[in-house]
């Protein structure tokens, strides 16, 4: 089982590489592209941290002793449950997480060029020039 | 329901509806983008189901016949009462392992793809 996790890591390690490096090649057309890989490759980094973190602290406080510092406070002041916490990190995460990942893609939607400017109309050219039409010729 | 979730709910549809816009709006460049968006949003329900089909399976009563049939059968295992069946705390480990190793390999494909789309599309714009 250990040497199936080590594989298992490695091979998780390999592919947030190949993410990496996917997302470092596309930034050259849309920086977006950066904040999109770092939130795909390190959010459920620190998403599972957090919620090491959380779970470590409820535990605690399983045992009786319960911390001061702030969301776990107004618990101990009985004005939310332990579940309602719980939920809600849960799902504060997810909108952080999703929000990342809409103001990256914006980001990139944005860097492709949509119209072109009225300035610089592109020149119309009909069928003159595909295959099966010959060019047009001008008078004059 | 409380204020709290109906903001959290109203960010999140926004979110989501973003995410679709923009997948919508680079769909030109490379046909990959709306794979990503798919992607993007829809993994979270994938998970989901991964977890509920683990939750469901972690302890079965003793002639229950839920989800003993393939893929999952092979996760549970005969545990300690007559009839018990119940799924060991590494195989928890391992099957959400592959949970997230099969999305860094969705994530990597559609990356690669997406790369390689928007360098045919450099290549053709290019006059050279």
């Amino acid at each position: 089982m250990t040497a199936e996790l080590i594989v298992g890591g490695l091979l998780w390690v390999a592919l947030n590489a190949a993410i990496g490096i996917a997302c470092w090649r596309c930034a050259r057309w849309a920086t977006g592209f950066l904040l999109l890989g770092a939130t795909v490759v390190l959010w459920p980094v620190f998403y599972g941290f957090g919620e090491r973190v959380l779970m470590a602290t409820v535990q605690q406080m399983a045992t009786g002793s319960s911390p001061a510092i702030f969301p776990f406070s107004i618990i101990a002041a009985e004005s939310v449950s332990l579940g309602y916490l719980v939920t809600r990190f849960h799902h504060v995460m997810q909108l952080v997480r999703y929000v990342l990942y809409a103001v990256s893609f914006v980001l990139i939607a944005r860097s492709f060029p949509r119209r072109r400017p009225a300035s610089h109309p592109e020149p119309h050219r009909g069928m003159a020039g595909r295959p099966g039409h010959p060019p047009e010729h001008r008078a004059g | 329901m409380t204020l709290f979730d109906i903001v959290l709910a109203i960010l999140m549809l926004a979110s989501h509806v973003a995410i679709v816009g923009a997948a919508w709006l680079c769909r030109k460049r490379s046909k990959a983008f709306l794979f990503l968006g798919a992607l993007l949003i829809g993994w979270q329900w994938v998970h989901l189901a991964g977890q509920g089909v683990l939750a469901s399976v972690v302890e079965l009563p003793p002639m229950s016949e839920h989800l003993s049939f393939f893929p999952f059968s092979p996760l549970i295992v005969d545990a300690g009462g007559p009839g018990w069946r119940s799924v060991p705390n590494s195989t928890v480990r391992s099957f959400n392992l592959g949970l997230d190793l099969l999305r860094c390999a969705l994530y990597a494909a559609v990356f690669a793809l997406i790369a390689r789309s928007l360098g045919k599309n450099r290549a053709c714009d290019s006059p050279s």
